[in-house]
C-alpha cells in the first residue's frame, strides 16, 4: 500500500509538471489557428462560412489555456469546492494525512478519508487533465475536427472539476453513513 | 493451429471454457485472500509518512517539461514569424491586385487590410495571448517558458 501511494503520487507529480507545458503549447496553437482562421476567412476557400465566430473562439481559448490554473480555481469556486489552484516552480511533495495507522481512528470513516487523502493529489491532477482535455476537445469540436458534441465536452469538464477536491466530497458522502449519530 | 480440436462439439467446448473460468475465479479469490491476510494483520503498512521523492518520476518530469517548453517556445516563435510573413506578403499582394484593372474587387481590399493587421497580430503573438488571458480569466497569463507544477490548496 505504501509503495502504491508513493507510485501514484509520483505519477501525479509528473502530471503536475506536464500540464503547464501542455497548456503553454495549447495556448499558442489555439492562438495561431484562431488568427490563421481570421486570415482564412478572407480567402476564397474560407472553411468557416456561416460560422465567423469560430476563429475568435480559438483566440479566447488561448487565454483560457494560458491561465488554466486560474480558470480551474474559478470553476471550483463556482462548484463550491473552494480549491485554490496555483503554479509553483518547485517540486511539490505530498503530505500524508494519517500520522499513524489509517486503520485506527474512531471508525471506518477515518480510514476511508485517510486513504482518499493519500491519493488526493492524483485525483486532483487527473481532474485537471480531464478538464484540460475537455477544453481541447471543445475547441476541436467548434472547428469541426471532431464530431464530439459540445455537451459531452462540458460534462467532461464538470467531472474534471468535481475531482479537484476529493477529500471534501468524500467527507460529504461519508456524512450519510456516520457512526456518531 | 491445432486441428485436433476442430471435431469437438460447440457445447462440449463451451462447458470446458466455463469450467476453466470458474477454476480461474476460485484461484484468484484464494490468491487475493492470501494477499489480504498480511495487510489485515500488519495494518501499519498502510501508507504512513509518505513523502515525494526528489529523484522520482515526478521530479524527472520537471526536466522533461522544461525541454518541452523550450522547444515549444522556439516552434511557436518560428510559426508566428512565418505566419506574420505570409500575412504581410499576402496582404500587400492583395492590395496591389485590388488596384489592377482586371482584378479590382472589394474582397481584395478587405484581404489586404486583414493581411496587414494580422501580420501585426502574429508579430506580437505573446502580448495578444496575454490580452486573451485577461479577457478569459481577469488576469495575466500564468504559463511561460519556465517549467512549473500544479499545486492545490483545499479550502476545506
Amino acid at each position: 500500500m505504501q509503495g502504491l501511494v508513493n507510485l501514484v503520487n509520483d505519477l501525479a507529480l509528473a502530471m503536475a509538471w506536464l500540464l503547464p507545458m501542455a497548456c503553454y503549447i495549447a495556448a499558442w496553437i489555439a492562438f495561431l489557428t484562431g488568427t490563421w482562421g481570421l486570415w482564412q476567412q478572407r480567402q476564397p476557400q474560407n472553411p468557416f462560412v456561416g460560422r465567423p465566430w469560430v476563429p475568435w473562439i480559438g483566440i479566447v481559448l488561448s487565454g483560457v489555456f494560458a491561465t488554466f490554473d486560474r480558470i480551474l480555481t474559478k470553476s471550483t469556486t463556482s462548484a463550491g469546492l473552494d480549491t485554490q489552484v496555483a503554479l509553483g516552480a518547485s517540486v511539490t511533495g505530498y503530505t500524508d494525512a494519517a500520522t499513524g495507522s489509517v486503520i485506527s481512528g474512531t471508525g471506518p470513516e477515518d480510514a476511508i478519508l485517510s486513504i482518499v487523502s493519500n491519493f488526493a493529489l492524483f485525483f486532483e491532477m487527473f481532474g485537471a487533465w480531464a478538464a484540460f482535455m475537455a477544453v481541447v476537445a471543445w475547441n476541436a469540436s467548434a472547428t469541426g475536427k471532431t464530431n464530439r458534441s459540445k455537451l459531452s465536452c462540458l460534462i467532461q469538464f464538470v467531472f474534471g472539476v468535481i475531482l479537484l477536491n476529493p477529500v471534501k466530497e468524500a467527507t460529504w458522502i461519508l456524512s450519510h453513513w456516520t457512526t456518531s449519530g | 493451429m491445432n486441428l485436433s480440436r476442430t471435431g469437438t462439439t460447440s457445447a462440449a467446448r463451451l462447458t470446458r471454457l466455463v469450467t476453466q473460468r470458474a477454476g480461474y475465479r476460485q484461484r484468484a479469490v484464494t490468491a487475493l485472500g492470501t494477499l489480504a491476510v498480511p495487510i489485515l494483520i500488519a495494518s501499519h503498512a498502510l501508507a504512513q509518512s509518505a513523502t515525494g521523492s526528489a529523484n522520482g518520476i515526478g521530479a524527472q518530469m520537471q526536466a522533461t517539461a522544461q525541454e518541452g517548453l523550450t522547444a515549444g517556445g522556439f516552434v511557436a516563435a518560428a510559426c508566428m514569424y512565418v505566419a506574420a510573413f505570409i500575412c504581410f506578403i499576402g496582404g500587400v499582394w492583395a492590395a496591389w491586385q485590388s488596384r489592377n484593372e482586371q482584378n479590382r474587387s472589394p474582397g481584395k481590399v478587405g484581404m489586404a487590410i486583414a493581411g496587414i493587421v494580422l501580420c501585426g497580430l502574429f508579430a506580437t503573438g505573446p502580448q495578444w495571448i496575454n490580452k486573451a488571458a485577461n479577457t478569459a480569466s481577469g488576469g495575466s497569463a500564468t504559463v511561460g517558458t519556465q517549467a512549473q507544477a500544479y499545486q492545490f490548496t483545499s479550502g476545506g
